[in-house]
This record gives structure tokens, sequence and C-alpha cells, in this order.
């Protein structure tokens, strides 16, 4: 284990401390914070870090394979664009918490700010306290574990992914819709929490998308022209038999 | 804001260190000291239009004066830094009369006019502004404090932060944010006789508040109203000599963090603020949910440092 002193150090030289020291270490701690912005901002190592105090803006963004554990809070962006890794916070996280995640795990033992998870596409993010409001807003996959209350216009115009609530819901956002459990949803739930060493008696509600706002009934005219071309490839392929024209993803 | 008097400077002026990475270009202080009957304090720029010849405001400066005893304004104590000129003295005339009448001497201009209220303020960081106006010594109950990032308007003294609530005594903002309806809510200002020394957002929201306050509303009273009737991205705090408030607008894209004890309400736009305050030890704060205002008072237990 190596310990690192934040303090008269810009953020540039630290984040690349940090990447050097973690190519040997397998543990490092981060003393005086200072509750900074971008701290820990693009480590891709798999590697344990500790941060001895609370971060600022856009902590540990970039991330991939990280197990972070900071012991105070963060403020906005915590986990933007996070990769994979298990990122945890013992205080509270301000507004869009884990934006853009593709993967990972976010666990927050107190507040979340407003916008958790916005624009997130996979992995999770669990909040043991309040949700401030549009939780899970734009959300294009994944899961949102709230186990207190949830704020306004829960689930803003998500696409895809599911929210589950274990307190009062405020209000749910546009294109937001509450559905029945399903079988094996709570199974998945008490596992993700699992992950975290986290049992939840209570019940929870679901909310998903209502598949409604953001989708066209008809085609726009960039997206035919797509599909034209596609078949065109999908055809050349059938009648040839080169494969490598279906290098692109025709869905 | 803190539940007995103490150091409101050096705390505003640490607040505002921990926070210069978020504007680097001018820093200001609304500090609040005690009131003593009809005592009024005037902090004044004779160099509203940037004129640099001392010959000038000296010029100025007696004209001010002059204004200033036409008002049966008793001045006490006058002290000159610079082009910033800080006048003490007795008065209990109309308030607003007053400072119209010291404004149309040229190229000046009132930072502050209060029984309580001081604002100091220039371009420079907090260091810059400490040195100049030995802001650290400052003691009281609560105060505001800004660091600035000009998005809109020029960088110069009168743009910087905290705004004074031009023609009401004691009232001062620091703002963060736009407001969209600048010039309805300026117009309807301006048509009732109000005037404004800047094109700034932030000027407008005070002098809306003050004329809130000044009509019977409370300070909560005025916030809660601000949220329906201002539109934009905002987070401001508003500061009398009783005390402080804030309000969020409805979409919340505006940072606040509030750190509360039963001794003091500190509050900032990040938590950096809060720990170079606090001595840097896990604290718990709370942000402030989207449409939300409240208000701290001096007269109920806790008290407030403020930094946006």
């Amino acid at each position: 284990m190596v310990e690192i002193d934040a303090s008269d150090r810009s953020i540039r030289e630290l984040n690349t401390l940090i990447r050097q020291t973690a190519e040997r270490e397998t543990e490092i701690v981060l003393n005086n914070p200072d509750a900074r912005h971008n701290l820990v901002v693009g480590l891709t190592r798999e590697v344990k870090l500790i941060i001895r105090g609370s971060a600022g803006y856009f902590c540990a963004g970039l991330c991939d394979g990280l197990q972070l554990s900071v012991e105070g809070n963060v403020g906005w962006g915590f986990g933007d664009n996070l990769m994979n890794g298990i990122l945890c916070v013992e205080g509270n996280a301000g507004a869009v918490c884990g934006v853009g995640m593709r993967s990972g795990h976010i666990l927050v033992r107190g507040n979340i700010g407003s916008r958790a998870g916005q624009v997130m596409k996979g992995g999770s993010i669990v909040c043991l306290g309040n949700a401030g409001y549009r939780a899970g807003s734009m959300m294009m996959g994944g899961t949102v574990i709230i186990l207190r209350d949830a704020r306004e216009a829960l689930g803003e115009f998500l696409m895809d992914g599911e929210i589950y609530v274990g307190g009062e819901i405020r209000n749910l956002g546009a294109d937001a819709v509450e559905t029945e459990m399903r079988q094996g949803d709570r199974e998945r739930v008490d596992g993700l929490l699992a992950r975290h060493g986290i049992e939840h008696s209570g019940s929870f509600r679901k909310v998903i998308s209502d598949q409604r706002a953001l989708r066209y009934e008809e085609y726009e005219k960039g997206e035919l022209l797509f599909n034209e071309a596609s078949e065109k490839k999908a055809q050349a392929v059938a009648e040839d038999g080169n494969r490598d024209v279906m290098n692109f993803d025709a869905d | 804001m803190f539940g007995q008097p103490g150091p409101t400077g050096t705390a505003l002026l640490n607040m505002l260190r921990g926070c210069q990475h978020r504007g680097p270009d001018s820093t200001g202080l609304a500090l609040y000291g005690p009131v003593t009957g009809d005592h009024l304090i005037l902090r004044i720029l004779l160099a509203a239009d940037l004129a640099t010849d001392p010959e000038a405001w000296g010029k100025r400066r007696s004209l001010v004066e002059a204004v200033l005893a036409r008002h049966r304004f008793e001045t006490a104590e006058v002290s000159l830094d610079g082009a910033q000129l800080r006048i003490s003295g007795i008065f209990d005339g109309d308030i607003q009369t007053l400072s119209y009448a010291v404004e149309e001497v040229e190229g000046v201009e009132i930072f502050s006019l209060g029984q309580s209220l001081e604002i100091l303020k220039d371009v420079g960081t907090a260091d810059e502004l400490e040195a100049r106006f030995g802001c650290g010594s400052y003691t009281g109950y609560h105060g505001i404090g800004h660091v600035r990032l000009a998005t809109e308007s020029d960088v110069n003294p009168s743009s910087a932060h905290p705004f004074w609530a031009y023609g009401f005594k004691d009232v001062a903002i620091v703002h963060n944010g736009q407001i969209t309806n600048y010039y309805k809510t300026r117009r309807r200002l301006e048509q009732r006789g109000y005037r404004f020394r800047t094109e700034n957002d932030s000027e407008v929201i005070a002098v809306y508040l003050a004329d809130k306050m000044a009509a019977g509303n409370s300070l909560e009273e005025s916030l809660e109203q601000s949220l329906r009737e201002l539109d934009g991205t905002f987070s401001f705090l508003v500061s009398t000599s009783d005390g402080i408030g804030f309000a969020k607008d409805p979409i919340g894209a505006k940072p606040m963090v509030v750190y509360e004890t039963d001794e003091l309400v500190a509050i900032g736009s990040e938590e950096v603020s809060l720990q170079h305050l606090l001595g840097h030890q896990p604290i718990d704060t709370y942000e402030p949910y989207p449409g939300t205002s409240y208000t701290w008072s001096k007269s109920t237990p806790a008290t407030v440092a403020s930094a946006n």
C-alpha cells in the first residue's frame, strides 16, 4: 500500500502520479483531497484506491476497473463515463452522479443530488439515502436503486433501464411509468445490493420507460437511406459471401 | 453565519480562496457589522468610469461630500483607499433620495449603503482583496462573498459581486446564473421609479427582493415569490442586516452546498470552500433541492458564512 499526499500538487501532477503508482501497486491511499475537482480521472488499472476525505467534481471519471472508496462526499459528475469498476462514497454525492456510465457499480451511502444516472448506458447506481430530482433522467440502460425517497420527475425521458425505489416517489417524469415487479427483479436488485454487502428487507417500486416520447412513428430520411444501404450490403454478403462488408452495426 | 459574533472577514476570505478556480477575475465581500442608531456607512467608488487621475477623484470626493451635506448627512469619518471611499455618519432621511443624489455626481458609484453593510470588491483574487482592504479583520454574525468569472458583462470593480440593492439599505446579493426575464423584470421596476447602476442581472434580483421586503414581505416570502417570478438558471444568496437566505431555480442547473450546525451555517457553490473554512475534516453537507429557498436569521440560534 502506498500513500499519496494531494496537498501541494496540481491535479495533473497528482493524476499522473496515481497512474504511475497504479502500474506497480495494488492499493493506494490519497490523503488531503480537499474536495478538489477531477481527482483520479482516467485511471484504467484494476487497483484499490481510498480517498481520505471529500472529492470535488468529476471524481473517478473515465475510469476502468478501479475499486474506489471515498471517505467523505463527492461533488457533481461522480464516476462520469465509468467503463467498469466499483466506486463507493461514504457521504453524499452531488448532481449527475454516474452520468453516462457504461458499466461498473456505484454506491452512495448518503443522498444523491439531481439527475443521478443521467444518460447512463449500463451498470448500477445504489443510493442508500434520498435522490434529488430527475434521477435516471434520459438513461438508456442499467439500474438505479434508491433505498429511500425520490424527488420530482423520476426517470424523466428515460429510454431504457430500470429504477427501483424503496421509499416515496414524489412524481414520475415524462415517459416514465411505474410497473409491477416481475419474476427475477427482486433477485437482481438483491444481487446488486449484495455486491456492496447491503441487505434491504423493505419492498421496492419499479419504474421503467413508457417508450413513447423518444420513438418515432415514421422513419426519418437519413434512417431510410441507412436501412437501404444495410439491405444492399446484406444482399452483397448473401451473394458473394464477403463478410468484410458487414463491418458496421446495422441495428 | 455564526451563532455568536465571529471572524466573518477571515472566514469568507478562506472560503473564497477555496473556490477561486471558479472565478479568477474579481472577488468581493459583503460584511455586516453592528447597527448603531442612525449611523450609516457608504462605500463609494470614485472612478466608476475608470478615470485614473487622482486629482479627478479629489474633485469628485468634494462633490460627494457636498451632496451629503445638502441632504443633512452628518459625516463622522472618511477614509480613502485608492479610488474607493468609505464614509460613515449620522443620517435619518430617505435612503433612496440620498443614494440617487450621490450617484448623480459624474463617475461616482455607491458600492454599498447601510447601517450595517459594507461591500468590499475589486478585480483580482481574494489575497489581493485582503491585502488592499484588510478585510480579514472584520467581525460580525454574517456575510456573503463571491469570486467572479465574467460571462456577460465587463471585468471591472463595478461588475464584481456582491451587488448592493441600489436605493435600499443593507441588502446585498451574490448570484451564479442568468435571469432570462431580466429586461421585463427591470422595466417593471424602472416604471416604479427604481434606478439601476449596471446592466447585470444580479443587481436586478437585489432590487427586486429589496422592493418586496420594503413592501412588508419577509425575506423568506420574498425568496418564495422570486422562485415563481424570476426565470432562468440561478443559485443566489441574499443578505440583510438580520440574516441570509438562498433561492435555487427549479431546473437545478447551478450548484450549492450547505453545511449547518448549531454554531454555524456555511453555504458554498462547492464543498472545497467549506473545507477551507472548517479546516479539512469530514463534514456532513447537503445540496438544496431545485426550486427551493431558505433563510437563516440572526435572531434565531444559528449563524451563516456564505460564498458563491
